[in-house]
């Protein structure tokens, strides 16, 4: 049975060389090349075609080449070199001065490509290095060329912080980097896709935020003094209302409970008065029926005298 | 499922001979050689990319070094564009596992006459484009009409957004044939 041939270990290998004498073996060894991977087969000094998107059988070169090389008919030098071909990221770090000596931290984000048909240009890394290439080995190897030829030359012009942060100094970054860090890239078959700084806060800007978040503090405090002072005059208004009320409150209560009082009082005056002018109604009718009493018996006295007269005077004329 | 053997069509003819006029050895999309067809067209089509970028690339140098970050920024952008049409081409769709497109539906000379077609249109279209980009790289050293290089830059990028517009609809092509024919 095939045994399945893996040579990325971890996602920061972006190539690697392998010594075919290391994989060799009589079983059969296959490796599924994924779209973004690639495979050149160095044979005996020679590049070989270079392979992707399929499936690479005997790797290793199987059972007919551990039997040719039993034979001494076999390549002496055999080696595959691996690569990933989709875009990935590295960051280098920076430190540098601006033209007005203000220093400036950060990393520069480079966007990087191994196109297929460069991947015999990694040849150009392992004649030198290791049999692995990751993105600390891509850093090591560009940081001091970014350092030195595109940040200290991009930098140098910048008069000001607000020119690092502008989009016009990140198009000229990209450019430069473009038009600098081409060829170097290229040497190791790598393309460019696209390069930015990221600059860390500079002293001066640290200062600015310092300053802004006093001031917004400051400012802060101005405003939760002017919410508390008018919570205070609100309560207090609510206060003073409420005690003005009470005071209306109670003052209407005292005019009601006088007004109850005097009416309670007129109401006894009004029935003592018409008691009394009742009494005084019934002393006027016994006194009218006194006097008319008194007429009656005057007017039956002098009837009486009257008849007292007629009769004493009729004895006299009688007489 | 069967798969009918299909040969190539008579009409697609002049498109398969332009097609290897550029790409030698493209024999259409025979039986058993499907796959390596697909991989050949779109090996030249980012061949064609490539060599279009390297053009405008050497543009943007000679303008960002000559101060002139006008030009420095569309031949920047037009090298964006180009690089997503490589994206695209190399990520594309090619099939249906084990035989190119094998399974679903079989292929018929009309399925294989629009893919040929297609294939070629796509070809001249990047290759129109280097050639635009070849051009404005040599108004350039003759130093000619400064809006003449820009204008041929925009026209390179143009057509490349257009070839990457135009090679999409190869997916819909290939997905057409994934698609098994329904009865009505």
């Amino acid at each position: 049975m095939a045994q399945a041939y893996k040579w990325r270990s971890e996602p920061n290998i972006i190539a690697r060389m392998v010594d075919g004498n290391e994989i060799k073996t009589w079983r059969s060894r296959n490796i599924t090349l994924k779209p973004n991977e690639a495979c050149v087969f160095i044979v005996d000094g020679q590049i070989g075609p270079i392979f992707s998107d399929r499936m690479v059988n005997q790797i290793g070169g199987g059972f007919t080449r551990h039997v040719a090389n039993i034979f001494g008919a076999t390549a002496t030098d055999r080696r595959i070199l691996f690569g990933m071909t989709g875009p990935f990221d590295i960051a280098i770090p920076f430190s540098t001065l601006t033209q007005r000596g203000l220093q400036v931290q950060g990393h520069v984000r480079l966007r990087l490509k191994l196109m297929k048909e460069d991947l015999p240009k990694m040849l150009n890394y392992f004649t030198n290095h290791g049999s692995i290439l990751n993105r600390l080995n891509i850093v090591q190897i560009f940081k001091e060329h970014v350092n030195q030829r595109l940040i200290a030359a991009s930098f140098s012009t910048c008069d000001s912080e607000s020119y690092i942060r502008s989009e016009q100094f990140q198009a000229m970054f990209s450019m430069n980097a473009e038009a600098l860090m081409r060829h170097p890239l290229a040497s190791v078959g790598l393309t460019l896709l696209s390069a930015y700084a990221v600059a860390e806060r500079t002293s001066s800007e640290h200062l600015a935020l310092h300053r802004v978040r006093i001031e917004q503090g400051t400012e802060r405090e101005q405003i939760n003094a002017t919410a508390r002072q008018k919570a205070i005059e609100v309560r207090e208004g609510i206060a003073l209302r409420t005690i003005a009320c009470e005071v209306e409150v109670a003052r209407a209560k005292i005019r009601g409970d006088q007004t109850l009082e005097v009416e309670r009082e007129l109401i006894h005056i009004r029935a003592l008065e018409a008691v009394l002018r009742s009494e005084d109604e019934r002393n006027m009718r016994l006194m009218a029926e006194h006097e008319r009493q008194k007429a009656t018996r005057i007017e039956q006295a002098v009837a009486m005298f009257e008849r007292i007269q007629s009769a004493k005077r009729e004895r006299q004329s009688t007489n | 499922m069967v798969l009918k053997m299909v040969g190539t069509p008579v009409d697609a003819l002049p498109y398969l001979r332009g097609i290897q006029a550029v790409l030698a050895g493209y024999e259409g999309y025979t039986k058993g050689k499907r796959r390596t067809a697909d991989r050949a067209i779109r090996d030249e089509i980012i061949r064609a990319a490539r060599r279009t970028r390297a053009h405008i690339a050497n543009i943007h140098d000679a303008a960002f070094l000559s101060s002139d970050l006008t030009m420095a920024l569309v031949a920047k952008q037009c090298c964006t564009t180009i690089d997503g049409l490589i994206e695209e081409v190399a990520k594309a769709s090619s099939g249906l596992p084990h035989s190119f497109f094998s399974s679903h539906r079989a292929v018929t000379n009309g399925d294989l006459k629009r893919l040929i077609r297609h294939d070629h249109h796509a070809i001249t279209m990047v290759t129109k484009a280097t050639n635009i980009a070849n051009a404005a790289e040599r108004e350039l050293a003759q130093s000619s009409e400064e809006g003449a290089v820009h204008e041929l830059v925009q026209r390179c990028q143009q057509m490349v957004t257009s070839a990457t517009g135009f090679f999409s609809e190869r997916t819909m092509l290939l997905d057409g044939l994934r698609q098994e024919k329904r009865g009505i």
